[in-house]
């Protein structure tokens, strides 16, 4: 059985708001972010003079001028992480990250991440852009228990802010900088004991939601919109029915990619705003690391003798849920 | 038990010599003995002698195989060699350090041209792919496990190295792609005995030190950097490792396979510290590929190891990890 013994994140400082975007005179204005997609602010690396300036024409300038990168992030979360499950580095036995934007292939990320945190032990990366959460969980869940380390360490880190053509008038809105981390354990109780996961992919569809290496991000908006809702609902579908949620009582997490498309999942299968938990208006679509900051940033606020429901999707077209029952604080 | 039910392999068909380096290239004089006497490049030599490739954002665009094309042609002829549908395929995993769009996951790319809508992500090992890829399926709990699985790895390295007189990574690197299917309940070609990952990036010389980056690089937005020497000390060392890690585990081995640079030294380092098994290589002729190389030296000489033979594929290099797998022919 796994357990999640703390979570942690991180988030870039520079906040991008409605009317930053509309004084860029790109065709889009604060009214119009709000309705579609209710993001009021998202959080970058990058300094606003150079998104004003340059509207982030060539990607490899970003780099050059970030105020941190997704390693700072990821190393901001995981410490966060270790402390909250009440260990040091040197007792992580496993680094597991995901990012949608590495600096590196080579050396991976998770290998710059565990050195830098003075984690001496097996580290790769293991990725599928925004499900990243349901991934990492359901790769552990699929492994023997008995030869998983006492702790892991997961990671989903990404600066996808770095990659937005600031011309286009609605990718500016939708990203947003950060990181979160959670350690993993099959051998110690945890806060959340992990009851169902499930990880699947459509990549036959994969160039729907694409960040070229060289280039900008690019997404088929409507499409992804549309499968994104289908596929969170299906997904909590499928666990109110296996596992007699309650929504009265269990909480939810979905996908941090926009507020709008949060409303109309919840709005569908009647989950209440008081059980639902999100991030999205202020910090905008994290990646794969939007949903477990979530979990992060309402840490302190899990009350025992609930479920909560995690479903994201994202690129692949991947996607995948995660459900756990929040445990007494110990 | 793991078993390789079939190995494919594809390399683009352009042959890169050394002559060709030195006319083309501006390259001084190759000399004789060097390690490495041609490579297989996706690039037309055409365009390497006009550009030297100065700018790898246009690789692409030019590019006769690209990372995810070699991937596809692997998984291909794996199946045929299987004798099974493409369909029966129940998951991928894929390991690249040569991706040209960060998001999707190349696995995500790879199947969704096969048009498969199975789980697939990638778990990124770079030059320890193949014994991580093998230890991810061997680990995995059988009431989870399709019967067939496969480990793709793709990479395409001469579409991120500069051709010039200044450059040392053009004399080394190749492309290549592998795709592995396994079962855990079919016999197959091989049998695994024993597979090892690990990795150790704290004072892992590729990550720490302030020379890491020009040891071994592969940066997402600038070109590839190999300093030949001191990687190659670095594959000797994580080689003498496993050696003498395999002598003591007192395995009967009759080959042993690595994706070392300079042959010469390999074999040396076999010769002294396991005579009874001879080296097995191609980078002399298709150049290095990162992690696909050493599961294709494998698939080269398959049919000329025999059954009941031992064989070590041996990995460790771009990257802070080193790996084993010891496979029994069939």
């Amino acid at each position: 059985m796994l357990y999640i013994l703390g979570a942690g994140h991180s988030h870039a400082k520079t906040v991008i708001t409605n009317k930053f975007l509309e004084d860029l005179d790109i065709g889009t204005n604060a009214q119009w972010i709000e309705e579609k997609i209710g993001i009021f602010e998202r959080v970058s690396t990058l300094p606003l003079d150079y998104i004003r300036i340059t509207r982030n024409k060539d990607p490899r300038q970003a780099r050059e001028v970030a105020a941190s990168d997704a390693t700072d992030l990821a190393i901001e979360a995981s410490h966060l992480a270790m402390k909250r499950a009440g260990i040091s580095a040197a007792q992580v036995g496993l680094v597991l990250c995901n990012t949608c934007y590495p600096e590196f292939s080579a050396p991976t990320q998770a290998q710059r991440i565990a050195e830098r945190l003075g984690v001496n032990a097996k580290s790769y990366d293991l990725m599928s852009a925004c499900p990243a959460f349901a991934l990492h969980l359901n790769h552990l869940n699929c492994l023997d228990e008995s030869i998983l380390p006492e702790y892991i360490l997961c990671i989903s880190t990404a600066t996808l802010t770095q990659t937005v053509d600031y011309n286009q008038r609605s990718d500016g809105a939708i990203w947003g900088d950060g990181a979160a981390a959670w350690v993993v354990s099959a051998t110690h109780v945890g806060r959340l004991k992990l009851l169902d996961t499930v990880f699947e992919a459509d990549p036959t569809r994969s160039q729907a939601v694409v960040v070229d290496r060289f280039g900008h991000f690019w997404q088929d908006g409507r499409a992804v919109r549309d499968f994104s809702v289908r596929q969170t609902v299906r997904l909590i579908k499928r666990l109110e029915v296996e596992y007699s949620i309650d929504w009265s009582n269990d909480i939810f997490i979905g996908h941090q990619a926009n507020k709008t498309m949060l409303m109309q999942i919840t709005a569908n299968r009647n989950i209440p705003d008081s059980n639902h938990w999100h991030n999205v208006s202020y910090l905008g679509n994290q990646a794969g690391a939007g949903a477990p900051a979530t979990l992060s940033m309402h840490w302190e606020k899990l009350q025992s003798n609930k479920k909560l429901a995690v479903a994201v999707v994202g690129a692949g077209l991947s996607w995948g849920s995660v459900l756990f029952e929040i445990m007494p604080s110990q | 038990m793991l078993s390789i039910i079939s190995i494919g392999v594809s390399y683009p068909d352009t042959v890169l010599t050394n002559t060709d380096i030195e006319h083309y290239c501006s390259y001084p004089k190759i000399r004789e003995d060097f390690p490495v006497e041609s490579r297989r490049v996706s690039l037309p030599i055409k365009y390497i002698k006009l550009t030297g490739n100065s700018d790898i954002r246009l690789s692409e665009l030019v590019a006769k195989k690209t990372t995810t094309d070699l991937g596809v042609e692997a998984v291909l002829e794996a199946v045929k060699k299987a004798n099974i549908d493409l369909n029966d395929i129940g998951v991928a995993i894929a390991d690249t350090a040569t991706t040209l769009q960060t998001t999707p996951a190349e696995s995500q790319r790879i199947i969704g041209r096969l048009g498969l809508k199975i789980p697939c992500y990638d778990v990124i090992g770079v030059d320890s792919a193949f014994p991580l890829h093998m230890e991810t399926f061997a680990n995995w709990k059988k009431d989870r496990l399709p019967k067939y699985l496969v480990s793709i790895i793709t990479n395409t390295p001469s579409l991120f190295v500069s051709y010039g007189k200044d450059s040392s990574a053009q004399l080394y690197v190749g492309d290549c792609a592998v795709a592995t299917i396994f079962s855990r309940e079919e016999k197959g070609i091989f049998n695994m005995d024993l597979v090892s990952y690990k990795s150790s990036p704290v004072n892992s010389t590729l990550l720490s030190t302030n020379t890491s980056k020009d040891i071994l690089s592969i940066p997402s937005l600038a070109p590839l950097k190999i300093h030949a020497e001191a990687f190659s000390q670095i594959q000797s060392a994580k080689l003498e490792k496993n050696l003498q890690e395999l002598v003591s585990k007192k395995q009967k081995l009759s080959k042993i396979i690595s994706s070392h640079l300079v042959v010469k030294e390999a074999e040396a380092m076999v010769s002294k510290l396991y005579s009874s098994a001879s080296y097995l290589s191609n980078v002399p002729t298709f150049g290095y590929s990162f992690g696909s190389t050493a599961p294709a030296i494998l698939a080269q000489y398959s049919t000329e190891i025999t059954a009941g033979e031992k064989v070590a594929v041996l990995t460790g290099g771009a990257d802070a990890c080193i790996g084993a797998v010891i496979l029994t022919k069939q």
